[in-house]
């Protein structure tokens, strides 16, 4: 009966535990603000950051009642932790950082040093390591202010949900923080953030310009070093040795120059080695690359092999060009640095003493590259030429 | 009462895997990075060597005894007072750490604003429920536990697969030997606990195989490696070598689809389940290692309990827990598991006194 009676006692005391978690933790949702996308930017010696706040209202989907409506905040200080915080003094409401979908670098907050970011956006424990990251050029408070389609929450843009359209034409594969931060403190890794801009002329809206955020090309960092902006124009040849690369198409001109056809890979295989041996430094590249027939404009080139044959000289040319840009601005855009950093670690040491690993014109001599086309389409090889027809 | 070999390898499991997962981790990724995982495969050789005499031990008590008897049987029971004193302090201090790092996980990442006693007082009321019964409550707990705990692991591990690039792993040994020998400490002094295995023999009703120790060691040293290959995949070695919790931290990658995320709390489970048995586990020790007298017993036990609660509640600075336990703790802990071993090897070679001393 005794016994009985203890656990009973002993019930009665556990039973609060259920009732005890987190009471005085407990956030109310209608009593926070949730943060979307944090911004950085430098000037004048003082760091710049940006927060950006979304109404729920239009958080629907297609054709939502309200407009969207974005609040974006612009707080300075000496540091960047120190303008983030002066955001607490207006912002009414507690800020919840727990879902902060993206992160918003300025070129000149790049130049000054990522590291210098990083540390406020690790150490807090409601920040994740799973946000995205970019860069810009931009004014920050222009492209959190951008809003996507059909009044729908600012949340639908490219900025906050960057894998849709890179699925369908890659080239500056999208990074999240956690994989940016392995890149950046990993040595002789050269990596790269997608940039961010403001087009204004591809849309409007009921006949007024309606500006939307685009990708325009990437800020290459090397550990401490800030190795520039280059155009998605310039780097072209980046996708055929990007793991990442989806889904990349490419035109073929005929000898005239004119357009023949034009290929989308929708797989693709990247092994990049150094060659073993004495001899001067330089690497194998291998690619393999499967793709289909996107559009025909002429018959031409209409042997399968010709046609590879094109377009492996076309691919090879996009790759040499961002190649010897390389080698001129003294960036790695292939990784090749890294690449012996892991494989020839003996060789990337000795290369340290004298001067550093350096690119040079023939290190990329082998480029192997096995394309292949394996269908064409709904339509046959063939397009129908307006003379021919009876 | 004894228990299956299954059902004791289950609390092994969670005793240890707590440790080696949670605990080890920062320590092991700061001196070693990249290096780590090699020296958890050096640590693992080394481990099954001393597995085999760890079950030569265990074979030479064929009756079951208690450890303390045994020793004050072959040895005299001064040799026993200060082995059972050594595992004294070896369980003291490891309830401590632990008590103490779950604490702080919560604190960081869970509950900051709550106030610290309403965090510390349910956790050591479970632990002393658990640990103020006989070992029952504790083994059950723990066969319940660890499949959760086990399925919840390989639920992170896979479905952080695609934040994962394995080619981190590379290049190894670049750095000298001296990082190898720091990270090998850390892995075989954190695995000394595994020596209170033989406090556990005279609860199990078959002894032990060979295979079956060795296989435990195993799954242990893959508890350590898991996480540890998890964590430099997930932020490269350097990154990695900075977290507070590399082990959680891959919980908080966890995105499924768009809408699905923050799962961490998950790991919760895994924390408390780690901990209670781990902190229950030692409280039962101390109590039961080799006193006699129940007054004494429950003086040890009380005291502990109450240890524990100030160290949940003091405001001690994290920041110097881990520079200790970094510094001192690792090497400190294999010197004890050297010391232990060497002694109840040697101890296993004496006869046993036929006019048999009673039990310390």
């Amino acid at each position: 009966m005794r016994a009985d009676l203890q656990m009973l006692l002993k019930g009665f005391l556990v039973l609060p535990l259920l009732f005890l978690t987190s009471c005085s933790d407990i956030k109310e949702v209608q009593n926070l603000n949730y943060v979307t996308a944090i911004g950085v930017d430098f000037k004048d010696n003082e760091y710049i950051g940006y927060i950006q706040l979304i109404s729920f209202n239009s958080q629907g989907a297609n054709g939502s009642s309200g407009e969207p409506s974005v609040w974006v905040s612009e707080t300075k200080g000496k540091t960047f932790d120190e303008a983030l915080s002066r955001a607490y003094n207006t912002s009414q409401e507690r800020l919840l950082w727990a879902h902060v979908n993206t992160i918003l670098v300025s070129e000149t907050a790049l130049e000054e040093g990522f590291h210098h970011i990083f540390d406020v956006l690790t150490r807090y424990y409601e920040l994740r390591l799973v946000t995205w990251i970019f860069g810009t050029n931009a004014p920050i408070k222009d492209v959190f202010s951008t809003t996507s389609f059909f009044n729908q929450s600012a949340l639908a843009t490219v900025l906050h949900r960057p894998l849709g359209t890179y699925e369908q034409n890659s080239t500056i594969r999208p990074i999240k923080l956690q994989q940016f931060v392995r890149e950046l403190y990993e040595p002789a890794l050269t990596t790269y953030l997608p940039s961010i801009r403001i087009n204004e002329s591809h849309w409007v809206h009921n006949m007024e310009p309606d500006p939307k955020l685009e990708i325009d090309g990437a800020f290459f960092l090397k550990n401490k070093e800030f190795k520039g902006f280059y155009t998605l124009e310039v780097l072209k040849g980046l996708r055929w040795l990007t793991k990442e690369t989806e889904r990349a198409g490419i035109q073929v001109m005929d000898d005239e120059g004119e357009p023949d056809f034009n290929i989308v890979f929708e797989k693709n295989e990247v092994d990049i080695k150094p060659v073993e041996g004495k001899g001067p430094l330089s690497f194998d590249v291998k690619v393999s690359l499967e793709g289909v027939i996107a559009n025909r404009d002429a018959n031409k080139i209409l042997n399968l092999k010709e046609m590879e044959a094109n377009l492996r000289e076309e691919i090879h040319k996009e790759i040499k060009d961002l190649y010897k840009l390389g080698v001129q601005n003294d960036t790695d855009f292939f990784r090749l640095e890294h690449i012996l950093y892991r494989r020839k670690n003996k060789s990337w040491k000795s290369s340290l003493g004298d001067g550093g690993f350096k690119l040079s014109e023939n290190m990329l001599e082998d480029i192997d590259l096995n394309v292949k086309v394996i269908h064409s389409g709904a339509l046959k090889n063939r397009t129908i030429n307006m003379e021919e027809i009876d | 009462m004894t228990f299956s070999r299954l059902q004791l390898s289950f609390v092994i499991i969670l005793f240890i895997g707590i440790s080696n997962h949670v605990l080890m981790l920062p320590h092991l990724l700061f001196v070693a990075k990249r290096d780590a995982w090699v020296c958890v495969l050096v640590g693992y050789g080394i481990l099954l060597i001393w597995g085999m005499i760890l079950f030569f031990i265990m074979s030479r008590n064929k009756q079951k005894m208690k450890l303390a008897t045994w020793i004050a049987k072959r040895a005299g029971r001064v040799v026993s007072a200060s082995i059972m004193f050594i595992y004294f302090f070896h369980i003291s201090i490891i309830a401590l750490i632990s008590f103490y790092d779950f604490i702080t996980s919560i604190k960081i990442y869970f509950l900051p604003l709550t106030p610290q006693w309403i965090v510390v007082l349910p956790f050591l009321l479970l632990c002393v429920w658990g640990a103020s019964s006989n070992l029952k409550t504790i083994v059950y707990s723990a066969t319940f536990l660890l499949p959760i705990v086990w399925i919840l692991g390989y639920f992170v591990a896979f479905s952080t697969i695609s934040n994962k690039d394995y080619s981190y792993m590379f290049p190894i040994l670049v750095n000298g030997s001296s990082p190898i020998i720091s990270g090998i400490t850390v892995v075989l002094g954190g695995s000394v606990d595994i020596l209170l295995i033989l406090l556990l023999q005279q609860y199990v009703s078959k002894p032990f195989k060979l295979w079956q120790l060795l296989l435990l060691i195993t799954i242990l040293l893959g508890l350590i490696l898991g996480p540890l290959l998890g964590s430099i995949a997930s932020f490269g070695p350097n990154v990695a070598a900075v977290l507070r919790f590399p082990a959680f931290e891959q919980w908080r990658l966890v995105e499924l689809g768009e809408h699905v995320s923050h799962l961490d709390f998950f790991a919760v489970f895994q924390f408390i389940s780690g901990a209670v048995i781990r902190v229950s586990l030692c409280l039962y020790f101390l109590k039961d290692i080799g006193f006699t007298s129940n007054k004494v017993k429950s003086i040890v036990f009380w005291s502990a309990s109450t240890s524990l609660f100030f160290i949940g509640i003091l405001p001690i600075s994290d920041l110097w827990v881990q520079t200790a336990i970094g510094t001192y703790f690792y090497p400190g802990l294999l010197l004890i598991g050297i010391i232990l071993t060497l002694s109840l090897f040697v101890i296993s070679f004496l006869p046993q006194k036929v006019k048999g001393t009673e039990a310390v």
